[in-house]
This record gives C-alpha cells, sequence and structure tokens, in this order.
C-alpha cells in the first residue's frame, strides 16, 4: 500500500507471531484491523489459526486471532508515529503497541490500540541471522548417478575421505533413494559434509564440480561387460542432458561398465571438452595389479609401481617394462617378465587381475567396495588439485598408432581442471598393437550403436535410423521418407547411412531399431524393448 | 608297491621336457636324483639342470637306482626320493624367486609382530560391511579379519576389500569361516544376526539371535581372549547381556553399540531444524536403544546455551514448538528407513567406527553406548542399558552420572524391568 505506511510487526526479520501469548498475557484487544507484515520464517497452525507468510506480507486473521469479531477497516490506518516497540529486559520478548487509526471517510476517526506480545521461538532466541546477504552455498558439490552398490560404495568413500560440502545422489528409485540418503544423514554426526541431498530430479545436482555416473546394468555371472552396452547406452541419453542442464561446467567421472565406450557415449551426448569427461578405466585394475604385486613381495601396494592400460575388461595392457619398486625395474631382473616362458608367471598375475572382477561377482554377486574407493581417489585429486598420475579413460586417438576415435586408458594428470595432460607411455611394439586392437574392438561395437545423441540437437522429423536397409539408401532422388517407407524388401544387414548434416556412417548392425507396425516414418521412438529384444 | 612302480615307470617313460604344475614335483626328482648321483660322483652340476635334461636325468638315476636296488628296496628309494624331491621344491622356489628376491635383502628373519589394533567383524551383511568399510577408511586398525558363515559371500567380500587396498592404510584383511582367524583382536565387532523385517519391533528377535550367538561368542573369546567386544545386532541390549554372559569377559569389556545411533540422530535432526552442524548440538538419548529410549531434554544445549532454559516446555506435550517430535522422528528413523531401502547400514557403520576409535585411540571420549546399569537410577536387575560412558582402551573407564528427572528416571526403571523379563526366560546362558 502507501509506501509512508509504518509496518507495525516488523522489528526484526526473524520474528514470528505467537498466538498463544495474546491470551496468554492478558493484553487489550480493541477492535482493529490490520494488516501487518510480519517476516516470519515458520506458518504454525496453532489454535486452529493459521498464519500463512506471502513473501514479506501477512494478513492476520483478526477473527481468529482475537477470539472477538471485528470488523475490517481500510488499509490506510496505521498511523507511523504510534507503532512503538519494546524489548522485556531479557532481549527475548517484544511488546508491540500499534495504534491504528481509521482513515475512512465516512466513519468518525477512531484509534484502536493493539498490544501484541510476541515471543520468539527458542531457535529465535537461541541464534540471531547476522548475514544479509545470500547464502553462498556449494563450493565443492559431488553427485552420485545411481544408488545401487557401486554408487552408494562410492558416496561413502567420498564421504569418508571429507573431499566435498555437498552431496547429491540421484536414482530413478524413489524409495531407494530416499532410504540410502537418510542413512548417510543420520551419520552426519560422524561426517564432515553438511548437505545430503537426494532426489530424482536432476535440479538437486546443480553446481556440481563432479558426477559421478555410475546408473546402469550391471554384469551377470559370466557376463562380458561389452554386452551391456545398449542397455546402459540408453540410460545414458536421458542422464547425461539432465546433468549437463544443471552443472554446465562438471567434470564428468564414468563408471558404469563397459566404461571406456561409455566414456565415449557420455563425451558425445554431454558435448563437454575432452578434458572434462574421464571414465574410472583402468584405475581399479593397476589397484588390484599393484594389491597382487604387493602380496607377492609382502609390500604394501603403494609401494609396488605398476600400471596396467587400455581397456577396462579382458583385453588390458600390463605394461611390464613400468614394474618397479623403488625405482628398480623387475623387468630388469627377471627379462621374462610377462612372457610365456616365466617361471615367476607374472602373467598369471595379469590374469588375475583380468578375472578377479568375475570372480568377486561370482563369490558375492557385484564387486563395490574396491571400486568405490577408486572412483575416491580420483574425485580426490579433482578437487584437491593433486595433479596426480592416474591410468583413466581418456580419449586416445592420435596416439600409440589408435586412429579410431575410442576412449582407453592411458596415465593421465587430474586436476580440478579435469584432465590436463597425458603421459605418454614407452610401449613395445607389441603392448602397441594390443592397444590398437582393443581400439579397434571398442570401435567397433561403438560404431554400431544408434547413435541417436546426434540427433538429440536436431529436430526430430529427421527420420533417424534404419527401417529397411537397402540399398535405395543411396539413392539421391528419393526421399528419406520414402525409404524408411521401404519396408517391402526384406532386411538385411547393410550400410547405413542416416541424412543429417551430420551423417556418420555406421556399421552393419544388429541393434538397429526395428519398425514396429504402428510407428509414424521418421518418429523416433526408443524404448529401451527395442533394444533388448534384439539379443 | 606297484604304485611305487607304475610312478617309476612313468617318470621313466616321459621324454618332453615336463612343463605345468607337476614340473615342480619333476623337477625336484630330478635334483634329488641328481643330488644322488653326485654325491656318488658323477658329473651333473644340478644348478644347470635345465628342463631338456630333466628326462634324462631322471631316466638315468632312476635307472640307476633300480640296477642297484632292485625289488623290495626299491619301494624305500622312492620314499626317500620324495624326501630329497621336498627339500629341492623348498630350494628350488627359493633359487628361482631369488631372481626377484635380489631385490629385496631381508634385514629381520623372524616371527613378524602380532598385529596390534587388529579389529574383527563378525558377520559380513549390510551392517557388517557398513562397520569394516567405515573402520578402513578411517584408518584405524592394522589388520582386520571378517568372520560368517557364507563362505562365498565372505570370501567376495574379502577380495572386494583387498583390491582397494592399493587405498587404504590396514595392510592385511583376512577372511575366514573359522574363528582362528581372530585371533589377537583388540576389538570385536559382532554384527551378526537376523535382521528386523518392515514393521518387525527388535525384541521379536531375540530368540533366534541368542542361538546364534551361543555359537558364536566363545570362539571369539576363545582366541581373543583380552578384546573388547561391540554388540550391534539387535535388540541390542538383551544381547550385550548375552555377550557378557556367555564370554566371561568383565563387564566393562563388552559393549552394546546402544543409543550412540540414537543420539546421533537426535543431534543430526535437531541441529538440521537450527541450522548447525550436528557435532555443534549436544544432547544426549539414553536407555534402551529402540522404542523407549529417552531423550535426556534437560541437557540438550548450544554453546553451553541451555535449551530448556529457553524453552522450559521443551520436549513435554505443552511444547507450542513441538520438540518431542524430533524424538520420534528419530524412534521411527530406522523403521522409515528400513521401509525405504530394506535395511540401515550406513549410520550404524559410522557410529561403530566413531566408537572403535575412542577404544583403538584411547581417547576418553564421552559416548551414550550400553552397559552394565545394576546399582545405578534403582536398577536391582542385571540388565545393560546405554547411559554416557568414558570409553578408552580398556573399554568403559567410567560412567558419567547425569541429572535425570524423575521422569526420566522411572522411564529407564520401566525400560530395565522390561528388559530383565525377557532376559529371565533366556535359557542356556
Amino acid at each position: 500500500m502507501g509506501g509512508e505506511r509504518e509496518n507495525p510487526l516488523v522489528i526484526d526479520e526473524a520474528l514470528f507471531l505467537c498466538h498463544s501469548s495474546i491470551s496468554k498475557h492478558g493484553l487489550r484487544e480493541e477492535e482493529v484491523a490490520a494488516t501487518s507484515d510480519c517476516v516470519g520464517t515458520h506458518s504454525r497452525d496453532y489454535t486452529g489459526s493459521k498464519l500463512e507468510t506471502k513473501t514479506r506480507q501477512t494478513t492476520v486473521d483478526s477473527e481468529k486471532l482475537f477470539g472477538v469479531k471485528l470488523k475490517y477497516l481500510p488499509r490506510s490506518v496505521a498511523h507511523p508515529a504510534a507503532n512503538v516497540t519494546l524489548h522485556t529486559p531479557d532481549g527475548r520478548n517484544i511488546i508491540i503497541i500499534i495504534i491504528i487509526i481509521s482513515a475512512h471517510a465516512t466513519a468518525p476517526k477512531r484509534g484502536y490500540a493493539l498490544y501484541v506480545h510476541i515471543e520468539m521461538s527458542t531457535q529465535e532466541k537461541l541464534i540471531s541471522h547476522v548475514m544479509k546477504e545470500e547464502p553462498v552455498g556449494c563450493r565443492n558439490k559431488v553427485t552420485v548417478v545411481g544408488v545401487g552398490m557401486v554408487g552408494m560404495a562410492s558416496a561413502v568413500s567420498v564421504l569418508l575421505k571429507d573431499l566435498c560440502d555437498e552431496l547429491a545422489l540421484v536414482d530413478v528409485m524413489e524409495d531407494k533413494l530416499k532410504g540410502e540418503a537418510m542413512d548417510l544423514q543420520h551419520g552426519a554426526l560422524f561426517l564432515k559434509t553438511h548437505k545430503i541431498v537426494a532426489d530424482k530430479d536432476y535440479s538437486v545436482t546443480a553446481n556440481s564440480k563432479v558426477v559421478v555416473v555410475t546408473a546402469g546394468a550391471r554384469q551377470q555371472e559370466g557376463e562380458s561387460r561389452l554386452n551391456l552396452v545398449q542397455r546402459n547406452v540408453n540410460i545414458f541419453k536421458f542422464i547425461i542432458p539432465n546433468i549437463v542442464k544443471y552443472s554446465p561446467n562438471c567434470i564428468l567421472l564414468v563408471v558404469s561398465n563397459p566404461v571406456d565406450i561409455l566414456t565415449y557415449v557420455a563425451w558425445k551426448l554431454s558435448g563437454f571438452p575432452r578434458h572434462r569427461v574421464i571414465g574410472s578405466g583402468t584405475n581399479l585394475d593397476s589397484a588390484r595389479f599393484r594389491h597382487l604385486m604387493g602380496e607377492k613381495f609382502h609390500l604394501h601396494p603403494a609401494s609396488c609401481h605398476g600400471w596396467i592400460i587400455g581397456e577396462h575388461g579382458d583385453s588390458s595392457v600390463a605394461v611390464w617394462s613400468g614394474v618397479n619398486i623403488a625405482g628398480v625395474s623387475l623387468q630388469n631382473l627377471n627379462p621374462k617378465m610377462g612372457a610365456d616362458g616365466d617361471s615367476e608367471n607374472w602373467k598369471d598375475v595379469h590374469k588375475k587381475v583380468v578375472d578377479g572382477a568375475y570372480e568377486v561377482i561370482k563369490l558375492k554377486g557385484y564387486t563395490s567396495w574396491a571400486i568405490g574407493m577408486s572412483v575416491a581417489d580420483l574425485v580426490e585429486s579433482i578437487m584437491k588439485n593433486l595433479h596426480k598420475v592416474h591410468p583413466v579413460s581418456t580419449l586416445v586417438q592420435g596416439m600409440h598408432g589408435v586412429k579410431d576415435e575410442v576412449f582407453l586408458s592411458i596415465p593421465c594428470v587430474l586436476g580440478n581442471s579435469g584432465l590436463t595432460d597425458v603421459i605418454h607411455m614407452t610401449l613395445k611394439p607389441e603392448e602397441e598393437t594390443q592397444l590398437v586392437k582393443s581400439a579397434e574392438t571398442l570401435w567397433g561395437v561403438q560404431k554400431e550403436l544408434t547413435l541417436l545423441f546426434i540427433l538429440l540437437k536436431e529436430p526430430i522429423a529427421m527420420p533417424p535410423v534404419i527401417r529397411s536397409p537397402s540399398l535405395d539408401m543411396f539413392d539421391a532422388n528419393k526421399t528419406s521418407i520414402e525409404k524408411s517407407n521401404n519396408r517391402s524388401r526384406p532386411r538385411k544387414p547393410s550400410t547405413v547411412v542416416i541424412h543429417n548434416s551430420m551423417s556418420t556412417s555406421m556399421g552393419s548392425s544388429c541393434f538397429h531399431k526395428q519398425a514396429e507396425p504402428g510407428t509414424s516414418a521418421g518418429e523416433a521412438t526408443y524404448h529401451p524393448g527395442n533394444f533388448r529384444t534384439q539379443r | 608297491m606297484a604304485q611305487g612302480e607304475e610312478e617309476r615307470g612313468d617318470l621313466c617313460s616321459s621324454q618332453a621336457p615336463p612343463s605345468g604344475p607337476e614340473s615342480h614335483v619333476i623337477y625336484a626328482a630330478a635334483a634329488a636324483a641328481a643330488a644322488t648321483a653326485a654325491h656318488r660322483d658323477t658329473c651333473l652340476d644340478f644348478l644347470d639342470c635345465t628342463a631338456t635334461t630333466v628326462g634324462s636325468v631322471v631316466d638315468a638315476a632312476l635307472k640307476e637306482a633300480h640296477l642297484r636296488y632292485p625289488h623290495q628296496s626299491a619301494m624305500l628309494i622312492t620314499w626317500w626320493y620324495l624326501y630329497l624331491a621336498a627339500r629341492s621344491v623348498a630350494e628350488q622356489t627359493l633359487r628361482m624367486a631369488s631372481v626377484l628376491q635380489k631385490l629385496i635383502t631381508p634385514l629381520f628373519t623372524g616371527t613378524p609382530e602380532p598385529p596390534r589394533n587388529k579389529v574383527t567383524v563378525v558377520g559380513v551383511g549390510q551392517v557388517g560391511m557398513a562397520c569394516a568399510v567405515s573402520i578402513l577408511l578411517r584408518e584405524l586398525a592394522d589388520e582386520l579379519a571378517l568372520v560368517d558363515v557364507l563362505e562365498d559371500k565372505l570370501k567376495g567380500e574379502m577380495m572386494d576389500l583387498q583390491h582397494g587396498s592399493l587405498f587404504l592404510k590396514t595392510p592385511k584383511i583376512v577372511a575366514d569361516k573359522d574363528y582362528s582367524i581372530t585371533a589377537n583382536s583388540r576389538i570385536v565387532v559382532v554384527t551378526a544376526g537376523v535382521r528386523q523385517q518392515e514393521g518387525e519391533s527388535r525384541l521379536n528377535l531375540v530368540q533366534r539371535n541368542v542361538n546364534i550367538y551361543k555359537r558364536i561368542v566363545p570362539q571369539i573369546v576363545r582366541y581373543s581372549p583380552d578384546c573388547t567386544i561391540i554388540v550391534v545386532s539387535n535388540p541390542v541390549d538383551i544381547l550385550t547381556y548375552v555377550t557378557w554372559k556367555l564370554s566371561g569377559l568383565p563387564k566393562h569389556r563388552v559393549i552394546g553399540s546402544g543409543t550412540n545411533l540414537d543420539s546421533a540422530r537426535f543431534r543430526f535432526l535437531m541441529a538440521d531444524k537450527l541450522g548447525i552442524h550436528s557435532s555443534s548440538f549436544n544432547g544426549w538419548i539414553l536407555g534402551e536403544h529402540g522404542d523407549t529410549s529417552v531423550p535426556v531434554w534437560s541437557g540438550t544445549n548450544v554453546a553451553g546455551v541451555n535449551l530448556q532454559t529457553l524453552n522450559p516446555n521443551i520436549g513435554t506435550d505443552f511444547d507450542e514448538e513441538n520438540w518431542k517430535e524430533t524424538h520420534k522422528m528419530v524412534v521411527d528413523s530406522a523403521y522409515e528407513v528400513i521401509k525405504l531401502k530394506g535395511y540401515t547400514n550406513w549410520a550404524i557403520g559410522l557410529s561403530v567406527a566413531d566408537l572403535t576409535e575412542s577404544l583403538i585411540r584411547n581417547m576418553n571420549r564421552i559416548h551414550p553406548v550400553s552397559t552394565m546399569v545394576q546399582g545405578m537410577y534403582g536398577i536391582s536387575d542385571e540388565v545393560y542399558l546405554s547411559l554416557p560412558c568414558v570409553l578408552n582402551s580398556g573399554g568403559v573407564a567410567s560412567v558419567v552420572n547425569m541429572t535425570l528427572t524423575d521422569e526420566e528416571v522411572a522411564q529407564l526403571q520401566a525400560s530395565a524391568n522390561a528388559l530383565w523379563d525377557i532376559q529371565r526366560d533366556l535359557r542356556d546362558i
């Protein structure tokens, strides 16, 4: 209302009205209507009346408040001079005297006195908020997407290492998510992370520094990591854009398997520069290798150095020339190391690393603790800007003879900008061949993915994927809709071209989407179910 | 006799260089034969034995033996060779390993020191593993032992933790069904037992868990007679009593995790309402870990400012701000988390690690844990309830006498009676 109208009940931002004290203290109540600005932070329902706070203005329901029927008077009433506030001696209670003068044109001037004794809440008595600005919020926020075993192990490892000041958890299973968040919050006394939030909606992940993506299907017993590809790509198509929307400057750390392919997918889907998309890669394999090495020599793994690079999986490469303890190269002492004639059978050590995951899965159903600790190790290097070297998955195109756009693990320097540098290892020819071979295998799988994320940025009107792979794909005269409508020919695997400005040639696919009879041409309907039926 | 002849026959007929796991035996046999031969002044130098000559060496040596010692003493010779083989396997292994053992010169070759801060976790379910991981990541132990009856799961969990040993400062993680690996533990955390289903009260689990404990506790004490036992399984107060009885340990070395977790939850919820960190809010919940825990409102304070002075009705039904609701949320929180995710583990794991830290590091910190309260607050039965206890490496060093209102004392006594009613009926402990 009028700018000069005094606000009778605003004393201090932390006040709110306590209804009970009015009757309790037997104050004089007179007929009055009051529109008051009461800046309260709580709305409480007491004796049936509710004080609603809308921004800074509150209309007090005087009838309920005073128990007396009152006439409503127009608002231009409060006389500035008549508003007096007094504090009780202990500073904790406030008495306000309001005299409101009616300015109604026809009615005679009447004054109303209202004494309101305001009792502060325990919180307000204890704590006075002195900061006028908005709170700064979080500076070192970590998000974990997926609250399965790996996600929770990563979350707990990050919390126990005091790496973040806020932790956000996201998942699709709401109950499990809420339960996990509550469980972690109950341990807040023992942790140094003040805020742990969780929601299905990605808005809770806003402003994260690092986002750890563990969501996705996991390997069953005996299943290879590559089998999980398509299922996890579909899940990523939903997750990654949401992450990017709320944390456009974050560093993505991909853990879900097959990690090298999914890091590539995350890179493509997010549009991030390559230094901000990291795959957890062979950090864990190297840790397993160093553990086994430590057992062999009765030393702590931290003193045994060995690097496993390449694919995180069956075709990882152990760089024997780099294996050393206190700088003494073990290959110099045992030239046959890693070869078949090796009496110490180091090749078996590497095999145990590769099989390690399968064995743990066979015994307990999944692996969690080791990968959780490995993730926390990487997050630590990033958050604390350590510039430590870790074997993580990054784009290796152009290195070691790899020509394809694939992600493989090589030693990289991690800091708070992300993956800033890579270490160029001196590899033997056979090790380089292995890397190139891994790259080719990965590229073979990547090619077959329906890389529709390219099209996420395009209008859906473009016919995305193949309905009938046939030679008319190459016929420039036919429109794409005609081509995709041509379902009369029998389907056979063949090269397929996507007609859009960023056309990419796709390898022959057993993953291409089968047309559903009812769908219109050019509609992109990607239901995960379609892909599962392909298997 | 016949078997020995067969063996010899096999060895003698092999012409290709032996490989694979049996090669050690062959090499050893060869070494043994060669040693014997060398002893008899033949020209073979067994240090230069290579795979290709082994077959011929074995042939030669055994043929010679057969010629020299036919029929009945052939068996004796086989046994002699086996003895030499065993000795040679040891030498051979050392010789092969010494290529890399050239790297390391041991200075001390006696028996290794026993661990000083060994922690055992009994039960590798969700709670047990959460306790184990919290203890590992807090760097409290120099050895961790895991025990359970499910062998596969146990081995899998041990391997998973071992794979992370690069990131940890606990060099030895062992696991076995047999309790002998728990020997010389300082702290034993017992999480074994059945857990509450949705909606189930903790007291329902009693007899089932008592039976499990009858198997576990004597074994623990047998191998670690000087340990301190932390009991976590529910109902924790009754099971701490049971453990005390079964173990024969003095009462200050059997602790129940008690209301350490309830107090942590309480402090979190209250502090969250006030906008401060949990550690800056002080408040204690005592008594039974469960539905009848007692929040001591007179002790709640922030920076020494007593909340009850600010709000004399705090915690009562007349309180307009309804702080009592917070305590109710604490009691219900376990049930709520169980309803949402099926079990609780992270909070209890962190709570146990907190207790373990006070015990191992001899901190003399005060925690609300379950201890023997007979003789305090007018309780005459042998029951365990949570009171503020000073924990150090000896266990419970002392108990803080909190000033409780009559009502709070009455609540404690009621809990004690309820617990004693159940404990009375337990058999065979």
